[in-house]
């Protein structure tokens, strides 16, 4: 009797083991990006149901305070481990494919003749890499002119119109300076995205247009004449701009606009919330000049050392796709993907942010996106204009450095 | 009698070596965890620092190079200036950090009421987290901050610290003041070591305070200086959390401390190799400054107990 007991609980634990095993055949796929729960609301349901209507494969999701995420991504990658799929800024994407994490998307592509692919053209070509797809575009922004009204109707100065040139908009900067009051008109930010969209909507810019060559473009006299006026925007007594101690006493761009002490900054849509939370009596319009404005985006991209990468296309494809672009929209305000979406969610976007909307018909790639030689172009553009506001030689100089700096790390 | 010696000294033997068995398995966790997570790091850098590798693609993408990362360092001005800024900060705080760390010691070490509440309040910012205390300081070194202020009553408009590339080095280097709390603890220790009677004889002989002091006071905490000087040149040399937080490397380059430049080449431009190289080298610096100071210890370091051999 006692070995027939025995038996059987053996059996029971047998049979409890192999249901375990069973259980455990799910493909678990690890996801990971930057932010917070309340900022990833969307992409948390998507995996929820995700999650509920897959039998076969689990989504687990690791979201990282933004500050440490690069730091994360490297140690985690380095230690073997990593994740299957992880988030890149734009700025980084070449990065990655530079260091190989990445996996080419286009194999599972061309398998997957079913998948109904709604993302906007432009949006879906900012993750294709020297012609692989590397990523697929999960939010993006244009950059726009956020313009405070309070500060506008304190001073009688017109608002800022989709016709306004540079030059309206110094003026205007000018009256909107009051040394008094410690407002500044305008916000010549040393954030390389904003400054370069102040180069590109002035018809410059610091690369060729296929993104070989740096030369006559970042150390032409015209950019080096620009670089300086815009620079001496945020320097000197009669400044319209708030200088780094400014920005320090006044404690940043946000606070600056939100207290009414500033009258207009190049921005993105994250800070719509941030105002519209704040109570901001605020205006957006196209960037004044031409228009052109920086488009920054992140994404979702597989990674190389994915060892289910069928299993990651699926959950990539929902990560990215029009039902979490949706989500995305209707959680953090980020802007649709999708152009059907965008068409539809117009309406809801309030007045205050049409500009934002506007800027995306004068959206253009960012330089570090145009090709391998964008990024070391972007950190010598940042390298030079630091040189150039703290006066550590001529401009025509720092700019030829900048020029010998990008054929340094194009060499290297 | 030879009988009762042979008889107890295998005993003896197999006493000591069971107590030896002891004692090596009682230090085998440190030994185990030096050598794993110490020595095969260091030599793993060590041959990192001949290669190329970017850390993301694994261990199979580690390329042999030779001693390229060593000529590239030392064509690399950048090298130049992390050195020019760690070697500027090790020459202004050591001995300022020092000479403040005594001073405060020694008012610490007076007789009066409440002095060991003093002393906690000295203490208390060595053990604030160093990220929460560089915030902190990030507004102190501010143009409104608290600095400015008190040198606008002296009738002083100080610039924003960290802000400007000729004061940003001097900012970290006035608040590193806020943590010597670990270097009075040790002076403290030290001067409460020095005998009463000493200072009796030499007011008996008629010595001032000056006197009682360079003659006294500083041979006999000699030793307690030597270990400060020593620890504080280890700590300058890798001095990298504030200027992460607070600074990251600018304005111009002008707080671009060798750590920091280190970390950048290796996880912000994926170059393990020639951050290895960097680090490598700056062990020799290290290890050469240290052994300098502890080769000069002979003509300024007085023992005490070395005047019974």
């Amino acid at each position: 009797m006692k070995k027939l007991l025995a038996l059987a609980l053996a059996l029971c634990m047998l049979l409890s083991i192999t249901a375990v095993a069973v259980a455990d055949e799910k493909t678990v796929i690890t996801v990971t990006w930057w932010g917070d729960t309340d900022s990833s609301k969307a992409e948390l349901l998507m995996i929820e149901k995700f999650n509920a209507e897959h039998d076969d494969i689990e989504i687990r999701a690791d979201i990282v305070p933004g500050d440490g995420y690069g730091d994360r991504l490297l140690t985690s990658f380095s230690s073997g481990e990593g994740y299957d799929i992880f988030a890149s800024g734009e700025g980084d994407f070449y990065k990655w494919v530079g260091a190989n994490m990445p996996l080419s998307l286009n194999d599972l592509i061309a398998n997957d003749p079913d998948w109904n692919n709604e993302m906007n053209e432009a949006i879906y070509n900012f993750g294709n890499i020297n012609g692989d797809q590397y990523y697929l575009v999960r939010d993006y922004n244009p950059l726009a002119l956020f313009y405070n009204k309070d500060v506008f109707d304190r001073y009688n100065v017109a608002y800022p119109t989709a016709d306004w040139t540079w030059d309206d908009a110094i003026a205007a900067a000018k009256e909107l300076t009051v040394a008094a009051d410690n407002t500044f008109g305008f916000n010549a930010q040393s954030w390389e995205y904003a400054a370069l969209t102040y180069f590109a909507s002035k018809g410059l810019d610091i690369v060729n247009e296929d993104c070989t060559a740096v030369e006559g473009y970042l150390d032409s006299p015209e950019f080096a004449a620009a670089l300086a006026e815009y620079v001496g925007f945020s320097t000197g007594d009669d400044r319209i701009s708030p200088d780094a101690a400014d920005q320090d006493t006044f404690g940043g761009t946000s606070a600056m606009f939100i207290n009414n002490k500033l009258a207009m900054t190049i921005s993105g849509a994250w800070d719509k919330a941030t105002f519209e939370n704040a109570g901001v009596n605020y205006g957006t319009e196209v960037v004044p000049g031409n228009h052109d404005s920086y488009l920054c985006a992140s994404a979702f991209a597989i990674s190389k050392n994915c060892k289910n990468p069928e299993a990651a296309w699926e959950v990539i494809k929902a990560l990215t796709g029009t039902e979490c672009s949706e989500l995305r929209f209707e959680y953090t305000a980020a802007l649709p993907t999708v152009d059907s979406l965008l068409d539809a969610m117009r309406a809801d976007y309030g007045e205050a942010n049409l500009g934002i909307l506007a800027s995306l018909n004068h959206a253009i790639q960012p330089v570090g996106l145009r090709g391998a030689i964008g990024n070391p172009a972007v950190t010598a553009f940042r390298n030079a204009f630091e040189r150039v506001q703290f006066n550590d030689g001529t401009v025509e100089q720092i700019l030829a450095d900048a020029v010998a700096e990008v054929a340094e790390a194009i060499a290297e | 009698m030879s009988a009762i010696t042979a008889d107890k000294k295998p005993k003896t033997n197999l006493n000591q070596r069971r107590q030896n068995r002891y004692g090596y398995a009682f230090i085998a966790p440190w030994l185990i965890g030096l050598f794993l997570f110490t020595l095969i790091p260091m030599l793993f850098s060590l041959f990192l620092s001949f290669c190329k590798w970017d850390i993301v693609t694994g261990l199979s993408s580690i390329q042999w190079i030779g001693t390229q990362n060593f000529t590239k360092i030392f064509n690399d001005g950048k090298f130049y200036k992390a050195l020019e800024v760690t070697f500027k900060y090790c020459l202004i705080s050591i001995p300022a950090y020092q000479i403040i760390s005594l001073i405060v010691a020694m008012l610490l070490n007076m007789r009066i009421k409440f002095m060991h509440g003093i002393r906690l309040i000295f203490f208390l910012p060595s053990i604030i987290p160093t990220i929460a205390s560089s915030m902190i300081w990030m507004q102190m070194l501010g143009k409104e901050g608290i600095l400015n202020q008190g040198l606008a009553l002296l009738g002083i408009s100080g610039p924003s610290w960290l802000k400007t590339p000729q004061t940003a080095l001097y900012g970290l280097i006035i608040m590193g003041v806020w943590g010597i709390g670990n270097t009075i603890i040790i002076y403290l220790s030290g001067l409460q070591g020095v005998g009463e009677e000493l200072y009796e004889a030499s007011a008996i002989d008629g010595a001032n305070s000056f006197q009682r002091f360079f003659k006294i006071t500083i041979p006999m905490i000699s030793p307690t200086i030597f270990f400060n000087v020593v620890m504080a040149v280890i700590g300058s040399f890798q001095y990298f959390t504030q200027a992460f937080v607070m600074t990251e490397g600018g304005p111009l380059n002008s707080t671009l401390f060798y750590n920091l430049y280190l970390y950048t080449k290796a996880y912000k431009d994926l170059q393990m190799g020639y951050a290895s190289a960097l680090a490598w080298i700056m062990f020799v610096i290290i290890l050469f400054f240290t052994l300098l100071v502890i080769r000069s210890s002979s003509f300024w370091v007085y023992y005490q107990n070395d005047d019974k051999i």
